[in-house]
């Protein structure tokens, strides 16, 4: 029962690491973007691949599995967001676009690194906790500690920083952030490699608890989208509460149903968010007809 | 053209946040008339027209229509019962020309169904090929006939409220509610707009009509109401309330900032 | 005005789309009547998606959701119950236009983001369902042994017979959509596509209409989910998956929005294109999305689309500054 909880929680933190990239994302530049979920595909399964096939030492296979996770983040803003956005396209060519750009992430892993999965040796080897007669894997602790700390990190970054409140400025409206001197463009390119950083932290820190493979971003990006609607779509607390109760609630279902399940689970739910309480939990009133 | 209805409006009363936007406003609006609605910017015009036309559901009050409660009703149903109203952007169908601008506005003067559309039934046809001269007829009556076939998102600003007005026409409406129709336009168009005006007048159609334009306003209504804050100040003939004094305070003791009527 | 008459490169088009459909069974080779029935099938559903999308603005990723109904709808019906494969396939159809109705109501409430990711949740909910399913649907492993429509001594196993069908489902769409985008009630969807509001004053009823769209691409989606299962006598997941979303939107968008003959024309490409690049199979899924994300960003609309965009740059704009264009303008 323990372990179930804590396998939720921490994968929970994951979805809430990609539900803040969804929320931040969406507030900062109004793109919904659906390959948030490959960039925990792509940190996990490059450092795998920095650790494992070119052998570099642990931890520094671990920033560049962030490194490239984060470059992906940067050439999705750089290559497809910001050309369209000058275009002017309608909302869902955007949203079509950012699949589309999951889906080559996805299939490209799949080419380059094969379908297996694949793990990777925990961050603190030998750490384990004993709690109500349970032996938790250390790294969910790591997992969890280290979204604290992120989570901390960011906020402060936004309430404090000139740069949090850029982008703060930026959600509220991108053009009076425009004639305060904000480049919106700018503050997008930095959203989307934050996001994609993010993103690609949260992959290499679950994988030594679970598994990395090529096809997990889907998965990943609709569990985060998921959370982030659960939580109030644009809600940065929400996305965190979104995100450990959408964990929980997937550990539970895949215990006692089924893991097939769990996706039917999620998109269930999330139809029903959306058609009855788009503004999830947390979070306020958005556009409904 | 059939009689038109009256429109009553009985201490309506609409708040935004903790502004209030419209304020006890009772008025009543006669058949066959033009009665026109100025105030100052921030007076509650628009939230007027907004609350007749269903976009807005008053707080408290009654707009009655006839026989009928417009409060509980949406802007189609509103449309459906015979009023029909222009916005005060002026805003084209975007992608349709300015002929099938018209024929939207025709839309429920249209009968045939589903079926008779798929499987091209002669009554289709006719209704169809009537539609277009009805609509060739309005434009013409605008002075919209040469653009027929453009994108009406290009026409000059002038000629767009001359469409959107057509469009409102089209309907065949029993009252028109005209959200600063003249804002914009120059003096000829001007002129022209209150010609139509009152060729629809003639019609039996009942307007109301809120613009800034006063000469324009007092040139052309049988009565006219002004408001302020919310409130009704002054209504009568036209000659009546431009010696009204709470008029002349209102308009002399200041222009509003900001917020839009 | 939209229409096959209204613009020539489009009649040309549809002249030699004829021409094709006619010379592919006369060429005696099996291969392209194979692709071309696929076409035909996938064009109707994606003539629907342009109704619902191209003409009334609505954005549903949701089509392959109708076509598992349908699918599986007409394989358990017949399989399982032993129903006459025509029946079943009009049970599911009224099935999918009864869900449709259900959920479209508060689904097409939603506007902009919320809709497409809806829609999209649906169809991938129903992807994940139907794999999840294994009492009912077989899960992975599908259902087979789906028998194929008759009437009297003609079998439409045969793929002669199949392929007249496919094409006269794909004409009586392509029909429909051109006299209904011809129409008032065309007219009523592009309006509310680009001003609901000012379609609601005009007396459309909104909501109606856009159920109305909803429902009838649901029902053609179902229809082409039921022949397709039908033709291969066999159903499973990945009829519904991903690549197949990706696709209808990818036929739509080479096709070009709001274009008649475009559907039929980017089905035609996306189902056969890939079958000419042979000894890439590994890499195909990969070129695909290549292609799809170039094409979005290079040529949105399509080969015969309309070029200018249904969102108008004033729209977007805030109040403030349209003031100020309008005032510049007067």
């Amino acid at each position: 029962m323990t372990l179930i909880i804590a396998i939720g929680v921490a994968t929970g933190c994951v979805y809430s690491l990609v539900a803040v990239g969804y929320s931040l994302i969406y507030r900062t530049t109004g793109v919904v973007n659906f390959a948030q979920g490959s960039y925990v595909m792509a940190g996990g399964f490059s450092t795998y691949w920095f650790y494992e096939i070119a052998g570099l030492p642990y931890p520094v296979a671990i920033l560049c599995g962030v490194g490239v996770a984060t470059m992906l983040g940067l050439a999705l803003w750089t290559v497809v967001v910001l050309p369209l956005w000058r275009q002017r396209s309608p909302s869902y060519v955007v949203l079509l676009e950012t699949i589309v750009f999951g889906a080559i992430v996805g299939t490209s892993a799949l080419l380059l690194l094969g379908p297996l999965p694949q793990t990777l040796p925990p961050w603190l080897p030998g750490f384990a906790l004993e709690f109500g007669g349970n032996r938790i894997d250390g790294q969910y602790v790591v997992v969890v500690v280290a979204t604290v700390l992120l989570m901390l990190a960011f906020s402060a970054v936004l309430r404090f920083t000139s740069l949090g409140r850029s982008m703060r400025a930026c959600a509220a409206s991108r053009d009076v952030a425009q004639l305060l001197g904000i480049s919106p463009e700018r503050i997008g390119a930095i959203a989307f490699t934050a996001t994609a950083a993010l993103g690609g932290l949260g992959g290499a820190m679950i994988t030594p608890a679970q598994f990395t493979s090529a096809d997990i971003g889907l998965s990943f990006g609709v569990f985060g989208f998921v959370a982030a609607v659960l939580g109030g779509f644009g809600s940065l607390p929400g996305a965190l509460v979104g995100g450990l109760l959408l964990g929980v609630i997937n550990a539970f279902v895949g215990r006692y149903i089924s893991s097939s399940y769990q996706t039917v689970l999620a998109f269930g739910l999330l139809l029903v968010l959306l058609t009855l309480r788009p503004q999830g939990l947390v979070g306020k009133d958005w556009e409904e007809a | 053209m059939s009689a038109a209805a009256e429109l009553e409006l009985n201490g309506v009363t609409k708040r935004y946040g903790g502004v209030i936007a419209v304020s006890g406003v009772s008025i009543a609006l006669s058949a066959d008339a033009v009665t026109g609605l100025i105030g100052p910017n921030g007076a509650g015009k628009s939230t007027l027209i907004n609350l007749i036309s269903g976009f807005r559901r008053p707080d408290s009050g009654g707009i009655m229509f006839g026989d009928r409660d417009l409060t509980r009703l949406d802007p189609s149903a509103i449309a459906r019962l015979g009023i029909s109203r222009t916005f005060q952007q002026a805003a084209p169908l975007v992608g349709l020309s300015v002929i099938e601008n018209v024929m939207v506005g025709l839309h429920t003067r249209y009968h045939a169904g589903l079926g008779s559309i798929l499987l091209r039934l002669p009554s289709m046809r006719q209704e169809a090929r009537a539609s277009e001269q009805i609509a060739g007829g309005l434009l013409e009556e605008f002075g919209l006939g040469d653009e027929a076939d453009t994108e009406a998102s290009g026409l000059p600003f002038g000629k767009l409220r001359f469409l959107e007005l057509a469009r409102a026409t089209a309907m065949q409406p029993q009252m028109l509610l005209l959200d600063e129709p003249a804002a914009g336009l120059n003096r000829v168009e001007t002129d022209q707009l209150a010609a139509l005006i009152r060729k629809l007048r003639e019609r039996g159609v009942t307007i109301l009509l809120v613009d800034h334009d006063v000469p324009f306003v007092f040139g052309l209504c049988d009565r006219v109401v002004v408001m302020n804050f919310g409130s009704v100040i002054a209504a009568g003939k036209p000659d009546d309330v431009y010696g009204d004094p709470a008029v002349r305070e209102a308009y002399l003791g200041g222009e509003e900032q900001g917020a839009a009527a | 005005m939209i229409g096959l008459s209204g613009r020539r490169v489009e009649v040309v088009a549809f002249v030699l789309v004829v021409i094709a459909v006619i010379g592919a069974p006369l060429s005696g080779s099996r291969l392209f009547v194979y692709y071309f029935t696929l076409t035909a099938l996938y064009a109707s559903v994606v003539i629907a998606l342009n109704l619902l999308l191209g003409l009334a603005g609505q954005v549903s990723f949701a089509q392959t959701t109708f076509m598992a109904i349908g699918g599986y709808g007409s394989a358990l019906m017949t399989v399982r119950l032993g129903w006459n494969p025509w029946l079943a396939m009009m049970l599911a159809m009224l099935l999918a236009a009864l869900a449709a109705l259900v959920i479209g109501r508060p689904l097409l409430r939603l506007r902009g983001h919320y809709l497409s990711m809806a829609t999209f949740a649906l169809a991938l909910g129903t992807y994940s369902f139907v794999t999840a399913a294994m009492e009912l649907t077989n899960g992975g492993i599908g259902i087979s042994g789906i028998p194929p429509l008759e009437i009297g001594d003609i079998s439409f196993a045969e793929p002669g017979m199949f392929y007249i069908l496919a094409w006269i489902l794909c004409g009586l769409t392509l029909a429909g959509y051109a006299l209904l985008a011809d129409s008032h009630i065309g007219r009523a969807w592009r309006a509310l596509a680009t001003g609901q509001d000012i379609a609601a004053t005009l007396g459309i009823d909104v909501p109606g209409y856009k159920l109305l769209a909803f429902i009838l691409a649901a029902v053609i989606a179902s229809i082409v989910g039921s022949f397709y299962v039908e033709f291969t006598s066999f159903v499973g997941p990945d009829l519904y998956d991903i690549n197949i979303i990706l696709s209808l939107f990818f036929m739509l968008f080479v096709g070009g929005r709001g274009s008649t003959i475009g559907p039929v024309v980017g089905a035609g490409v996306v189902v056969i294109v890939p079958q000419l690049m042979s000894g890439l199979e590994r890499y195909q899924n990969l070129i695909f999305f290549v292609i799809l994300l170039l094409l979005l960003l290079i040529r949105p609309a399509g080969l015969f689309g309309r070029v200018r965009e249904s969102v108008p740059l004033s729209a977007i704009l805030p109040g403030w500054l349209r003031a100020s264009r309008r005032a510049g303008a007067a």
